[in-house]
């Protein structure tokens, strides 16, 4: 049973994982993060209030929420994203080499060290550094660094408990790592359908507020819009039943957010 | 301990009280699973009066207009029903908790068979140590002391897994462990069981991504009903804008 902290992680925790795998976070992502966020709630505010100033003031809300909930979120299961197919490709790397029974386990361990990139690639170089100069206990810690650093991971795990095995009792049947490596390119693919599927209820997410604003607009526009501002939006009644309908959409859309960017799929939260 | 069970399901399939009509088919099960301690009855007689309370309530205002008793009804009967919806959210989600519990155990414990060559009674003991104060180490507790009781019986470990998960493929991996413990030293048995725990992860794995994914399905309606705010206040304020302008017509005519 794994509770997953909630967490909002700090700038540079944020910047080290954009470069863990990959290119960094560009200005335009940041800005993106921020002004639409920015722009939707302004103007939705402003829609419905028709006040200047309350647009203003929903708009740094939704502006804030982007860059310290959406922002962080994104840049965190982008990170996972990376690292989980980086260690499907050492893998997959790994047992195709090791299916040639004449290629010795050092030497496969290194090439395969070489194709990595990334965070991963230190961790294996400095693996593979153990393994040449070591005492069989400090090759078996090396190994366990490395499962921990990624024991969420159950596949990889296995895969480098079972190398690790390998490596000091000597080479057996690459079955068992035939095997646990199909797997973990299983959960790959069930993993990226998963996130594809969400894709889609996002743009289902967004045409329904879509057209539930055209609605509004439609309601608003039939009995002109001066006879809304005045008897509505600028009176008590509209201030408070907007100022609910606007705090219940909010709410939804955060709700919606904490489904969309939860990856896992091998853990719940409740 | 079968026999129990076997007054048990007698008990279940003769005595049909009221309170069981009332409920659910499932009700019982769930609430079972949930907490064995809870008693069905008082939960029904809990769920019962809270909607009858609701509808009696309401019995002042049916005094004067009696059309309301079907709004009452219904309410009642809404708020009778959401209790069973509740139940059954706990139900799944616990399922879940249980079934990655289980998944778990039998992870670590391959593992440990796989590194040391240990016994399957010393991995148990070492699993035991470790673990988190919770389902799990109630059960492992259990499952250690009455394998020491009954050294050589598959009983302890059937009863883990209905603890633990209760489900089909839980019961099957325990059944190999048994196996395992019995003609120990097969490494084609533990082969076999590092499969099934994965084969078990990807049935989780399923059941997940369906759980999550249903979970997207209501917010078309969560987005839509609130809309209805807008408008209703909207229409009244129209209406009363209406009124006052007729008002203001014939006072002034």
């Amino acid at each position: 049973m794994k509770f997953r902290k909630k967490k909002l992680y700090s700038l540079e925790e944020i910047r080290a994982m954009s470069i863990a795998f990959g290119q960094p976070l560009q200005k335009r992502e940041y800005a993106k993060f921020i002004l639409i966020p920015f722009l939707c709630f302004a103007g939705l505010t402003y829609l419905l209030f028709h006040y200047w100033w309350m647009a203003l003031i929903c708009g740094l809300i939704g502006g804030s929420y982007g860059w310290f909930y959406q922002l962080r979120r994104k840049v965190k299961n982008d990170y996972e994203m990376a690292a989980f197919l980086e260690r499907n490709r050492l893998l997959n790397n790994m047992t195709q080499l090791l299916t040639n029974d004449d290629m010795p386990l050092i030497e496969a361990f290194s090439a395969c060290a070489q194709y990595a990139e990334g965070e991963l690639k230190q961790k294996l170089i400095d693996l593979e550094i153990t393994l040449v100069d070591s005492d069989e206990k400090e090759v078996v810690e090396a190994f366990k660094s490395l499962r921990r650093a990624y024991k969420n991971d159950v596949q990889f795990d296995q895969y480098i408990e079972q190398l690790g095995i390998m490596f000091v009792e000597g080479r057996t049947s690459i079955l068992t790592l035939k095997d646990t490596k199909d797997y973990h390119n299983k959960v790959l693919l069930k993993q990226q359908r998963f996130i594809e599927d969400k894709q889609q209820h996002k743009k289902d997410f967004r045409t329904m507020i879509l057209y539930s604003i055209g609605f509004i607009v439609g309601i608003m526009l039939s009995f002109t819009l001066k006879k809304y501002v005045d008897i509505y939006a600028h009176a008590l009644v509209g201030m408070i039943a907007n100022t609910v309908y606007l705090s219940i959409i909010f709410y939804v859309y955060h709700q919606f957010n904490q489904r969309y960017f939860d990856d896992a799929v091998t853990e719940v939260r409740i | 301990m079968k026999n129990e069970k076997a007054k048990q399901t007698v008990k279940q399939k003769t005595v049909f009280s009221f309170w069981e009509k009332i409920g659910e088919s499932n009700l019982r099960e769930m609430l079972l699973y949930l907490n064995p301690k809870l008693s069905f009855e008082r939960f029904q007689k809990k769920r019962f009066f809270k909607a009858a309370s609701i509808f009696l309530a309401a019995l002042p205002v049916i005094a004067f207009k009696p059309v309301v008793t079907l709004i009452a009804l219904a309410l009642a009967c809404f708020v009778y029903h959401m209790d069973y919806r509740k139940i059954k959210g706990w139900y799944e989600a616990e399922k879940f908790q249980r079934e990655l519990v289980f998944f778990k155990f039998s992870r670590e414990v391959y593992i440990y068979l796989l590194e040391n060559m240990s016994t399957v009674y010393q991995a148990f003991e070492r699993l035991s140590s470790r673990v988190d104060e919770g389902l799990l180490k109630d059960a492992l507790r259990k499952l250690l002391i009455s394998m020491h009781e009954k050294p050589n019986d598959v009983q302890p470990f059937i009863d883990f897994a209905n603890d633990t998960s209760g489900s089909d493929s839980a019961r099957l991996f325990m059944l190999t462990l048994y196996e395992y413990q019995q003609n120990s030293n097969d490494d084609s048995i533990i082969y076999e069981l590092g499969k099934m725990t994965n084969e078990q992860l990807f049935m989780t794995v399923d059941d997940i991504i369906e759980y999550k994914l249903r979970k997207f399905g209501t917010f078309p309606t969560k987005i839509a009903m609130p809309v209805m705010i807008v408008m209703f206040c909207f229409f009244i304020t129209l209406l009363i804008d209406g009124v006052k302008s007729i008002q203001f017509i014939n006072g002034g005519g």
